[in-house]
């Protein structure tokens, strides 16, 4: 009983937790008892505090057992990718060289969780300032996916991706500058959104400005939903918040698909594509139209080289500020390839930046012009399969190292489109794979509407991983 | 009569529509004249025409009769849009030598569409310095504009044309865009209200050079005018990149409940600008204007928010410098010759400012912006002066015989433009001279209507004078 606790989804805990049939305390000594196990092989968190855990579960059991819980999350355990702040620990960044004195304020995300009675118990693993879409870090080491040991859980918000995969907490914050949030989602075979951006509050602002998203990551469009209900709230920290709209997304899950326009793109551009990744996404998004959709293939509407090339020069212009907050005397001390990253920042020109700028606006008017004529857009999530640890790029059809792995989740950064991952699918080496489902601004629900749609008909029976022998 | 239409306030001339004691065409007709009367010595417009102008009015005429159907409550009220907006069948030349003169003009931008569609009557293109690149109003294109309170003197910009022709009545509404106070800096100038609404809340189309620093708003005589403008032009649009959700406000909500025990931070110099730097006349209009506030019911203290050493100005500079570098770019050696001075200086100096120092400024744009949203919600509204001076000679780039390449003496206007606030001015009394001086009044993100509505509570005790040469008919 008390792995299953270990195995359900926040919705499932908190029904149980409702029938007085489980209570959160057993939650999270069924989390931390399976962490003891499985944690080592994975490396997922930096730090569970198992007593301030164990001290919130019991207090969350009150409510409950009073019948006053504070939300739907009250007594559910959540792990907090190591880029978002938590009051008491020190803000890593997978990096050696930040300050690690404790943070003396949350996080807008981690605030809103607290208050819902939703139990902080665990810091994940990120690689480098969340540079990279694999997760290790000179800080932390490399992190596993709990699908296949040899494999990345991909990144950045890798530590989150095990985690919840392998019920080290069945909901986790993550944060998405460029897929980092729906890259492990999909290679985990979790459910993940990057909202429209300014939807969930952000405060300290992030390196990567507004590229960056806090968002959550779960084994359900439900819980994403829960999640959702919880972090998109109010922060006056976040001076690019959208203004509150008391939507709630558990509610606006339900409802039917019918007569939804859906673009399907199984290629935004001139990229390799992984031959099981295409066949999985385009059975996925035939099924849609069972889901009661009208699907039409077409093109991407922007030129994937143009919007590949402004993200790069966002990204690394972006990164080259970490030059200027560290003593070069410490440079050594940074990823190697982050520190490679933020040099070729250094060398754009502010003329390059600019015109990234210029193809940011133009990318953005294109796909809002797409997601005025269709409802959704569905594509894979990320080219590849989870590919082998300890690798920054896999290896590409043609044998050499493929930096073009994962074409479909910056543009919606670059857009601030909501987009999420839903899995759909494995591999034949067992490995999950994910479709990309986007939508207009301000769609989030919808987003998750569909996600929830079609993971019903479509389930991804969730193996107890890592599988334990 | 028709001299009355012609400054008569939007709200007012429809109701005359209504009970059929005044038609579009005799509006536009009374527009015309003023426009025949003072453009010449105003120089207000980049393009004119009057013949579309009046057959817009005849449709619009019939709408008003009965059994028709009137399209939006501004139906028929002659109007004016900035020449950097763009505007189907009229030339849109940036006040720039170097676009083309031929067009084609075959796309509205969003809010012309939206004004179209609710039956305004558009009379002409209104002046501005190319590329909106400077707060006065002179092009190689058009010569300068001149402010109507003192003709010698600037009316300010980058919409001089539009604030020159609406304090007149060379029209009855204007639209303005503002990326740094293009819209508030001439309507402080000319003695009218001007509104930079919350980014993104109004579409913008083509994205524009200086990115999410622009904005477009409506500039007017009265307060409900601008309200009444913004129920048409704050409509989505899918060619807006970063427009907002879509909330359906009605922008004359609670046009009238005054301003009693709203939370109002009153910032003489908005916790970084040196008090010597503020003219004299102007503090004094603005503190007393701050009372009236008081005297109305408004919790009003004097608070300034903690800028933690960041200054605007140094930010707003990067981003504007940097911009202009791919602006001037994009333009060929030949045409580039053809470009004022000043903007070619202004982009030569933003290419040398360097990479890092302009990610940086994008970083510190953040910063200002938390630091900011901090302070307003501790606030309903948060007051300053809009310039620290009042209209200054023509022909000048900017304030204190600067370049305008450091845009540093507009900073009660380009701080808002950098946190994407709503912010108004509205005219709070004159100068020695006799100038109008004007009162910012700022809003939280989204919180437009709540600036309309406390501008409303103060024109209704301290009503907007018109310029003596308005009388002059």
């Amino acid at each position: 009983m008390t792995d299953d606790l270990a195995q359900q989804s926040a919705a499932r805990l908190a029904t149980l937790y409702r029938k007085g049939k489980a209570s959160p305390v057993e939650t999270m000594k069924a989390v931390l008892a399976r962490n003891e196990k499985v944690g080592p092989q994975l490396n997922a968190f930096t730090r569970v505090d198992g007593g301030a855990a164990l001290k919130a579960a019991r207090a969350a059991e009150r409510r409950w057992k009073k019948g006053e819980p504070l939300s739907a999350l009250d007594g559910v355990p959540v792990s907090i990718k190591e880029l978002v702040r938590v009051k008491g620990w020190p803000a890593s960044m997978g990096s050696k060289l930040t300050d690690k004195a404790p943070a003396d304020a949350d996080a807008p995300a981690v605030a809103r969780l607290r208050e819902a009675g939703a139990i902080v118990f665990a810091q994940s693993t990120s690689s480098e300032y969340g540079h990279k879409g694999v997760t290790d870090s000179p800080l932390n080491g490399i992190t596993r996916n709990p699908w296949q040991l040899a494999r990345t859980p991909g990144g950045s918000s890798g530590g989150a991706g095990a985690a919840v995969a392998a019920g080290l907490g069945p909901i986790a914050i993550g944060t998405d500058g460029g897929g980092s949030v729906r890259i492990p989602s999909s290679f985990n075979g979790l459910v993940g959104l990057k909202a429209t951006f300014g939807r969930v509050p952000a405060w300290p602002p992030s390196l990567t400005g507004d590229l960056a998203n806090t968002g959550p990551m779960a084994r359900t469009a439900l819980d994403c939903a829960l999640i959702m209900n919880v972090i998109s709230r109010r922060d006056p920290r976040d001076a690019y918040a959208l203004p509150e709209d008391d939507t709630n997304y558990a509610k606006k899950i339900d409802g039917k698909l019918k007569k939804l326009k859906v673009g399907f793109v199984l290629r935004f551009g001139d990229h390799p594509l992984d031959i099981e990744v295409a066949a999985l996404v385009t059975r996925a998004a035939r099924a849609f139209e069972k889901l009661g959709c009208k699907v039409e293939e077409v093109p991407a509407p922007f030129s994937y080289a143009d919007a590949g090339r402004a993200f790069v020069v966002h990204w690394l212009a972006a990164l080259q500020r970490l030059l200027q907050l560290y003593p070069e005397s410490r440079h050594g001390e940074f990823d190697p390839n982050l520190l490679a990253s933020a040099k070729a920042g250094l060398r754009y020109s502010l003329q390059d930046v600019v015109n990234a700028q210029v193809t940011r606006r133009e990318l953005a008017i294109a796909w809002n012009l797409f997601f005025a004529k269709y409802d959704l857009l569905l594509s894979p999530t990320v080219a590849v399969q989870p590919f082998e640890v300890g690798k920054n790029l896999p290896m590409g059809p043609d044998g050499k190292a493929n930096a073009l792995w994962s074409p479909y989740t910056s543009q919606f950064n670059l857009s601030r489109h909501p987009a999420a991952s839903v899995p759909c699918g494995l591999s034949r080496d067992g490995l999950p794979i994910g479709l990309q489902i986007a939508a207009g601004h301000y769609k989030d629900a919808l987003v998750l509407r569909a996600a929830a749609r079609y993971a019903e008909a479509h389930p991804v029976k969730f193996p107890v991983l890592p599988e334990t022998k | 009569m028709t001299a009355d239409l012609a400054m008569m306030p939007a709200h007012q001339l429809v109701k005359l529509y209504k009970d059929r004691k005044a038609s579009p065409v005799e509006a536009v007709r009374a527009a015309l004249a003023r426009i025949e009367a003072f453009n010449p010595q105003l120089n207000a417009f980049q393009h004119l025409d009057p013949d579309a102008a009046l057959r817009a009015a005849r449709a619009s005429e019939k709408r008003w009769k009965k059994g028709g159907k009137r399209l939006s409550d501004i139906d028929g009220v002659p109007i004016t849009i900035k020449d950097m907006v763009l505007t189907k069948g009229m030339p849109t030349r940036m006040g720039s030598l170097a676009t083309d003169a031929d067009g084609p003009w075959t796309v509205d931008a969003p809010v012309a569409q939206r004004l179209r569609e609710a039956g305004t009557v558009l009379l002409g293109k209104t002046t501005s310095p190319e590329y909106g690149w400077k707060g006065v109003t002179d092009s190689a294109l058009f010569g300068a504009t001149h402010n109507p309170w003192k003709i010698g003197r600037t009316p300010g910009g980058s919409s001089g044309g539009g604030v020159a022709a609406e304090a007149v009545g060379m029209g009855n509404l204007a639209v303005g865009t503002d990326g740094a106070g293009s819209v508030r800096i001439p309507c402080a100038f000319t003695g009218l209200f001007g509104l930079k609404p919350t980014q993104g809340r109004v579409p913008l189309y083509p994205p524009s050079a200086q990115g999410t620093l622009s904005h477009i708003g409506p500039m007017t005589r009265t307060v409900r005018d601008a309200a009444m403008m913004m129920n048409v032009m704050a409509r989505p649009d899918p060619r807006d990149l970063y427009g907002r959700p879509d909330d359906e406000e009605d922008y004359l909500k609670g046009f009238d409940k005054g301003v009693k025990s709203l939370r109002i931070a009153y910032s003489p110099n908005l916790g970084f600008v040196e008090r010597d730097k503020i003219d004299r006349d102007v503090a004094v209009a603005v503190e007393n204007a701050m009372k009236v506030f008081k005297t109305l019911g408004a919790r009003v203290v004097e608070d300034s928010p903690d800028l933690q050493g960041l200054d605007p100005r140094k930010i707003l500079n990067a981003h504007w410098q940097s911009n202009v570098v791919m602006l001037v770019k994009s333009f060929s050696e030949e045409k580039r010759a053809l470009m004022d001075p000043g903007l070619l200086k202004a982009a030569e100096f933003g290419a040398n400012l360097g990479q890092e120092a302009v990610v940086t400024a994008i970083h510190q744009r953040q910063q200002i912006g938390a630091i900011m949203n901090q302070f307003m919600a501790k606030y309903d509204l948060l007051l300053t002066p809009t310039m620290p001076m009042t209209a200054f000679a023509v022909n000048e780039n900017g304030a204190w015989g600067g370049d305008g390449i450091d845009i540093g003496w507009t900073p009660f206007t380009l701080t808002f433009n950098l946190t994407r606030q709503p912010a108004a001015t509205i005219p709070c009394g004159l100068d020695r001279e006799g100038l109008p001086i004007g009162l910012q009044i700022v809003s939280g993100h989204a919180r437009d209507t709540l600036v309309l509505r406390a501008a409303a509570a103060y024109e209704r005790v301290r009503p907007i004078p018109a310029p003596p040469l308005a009388h002059q008919v």
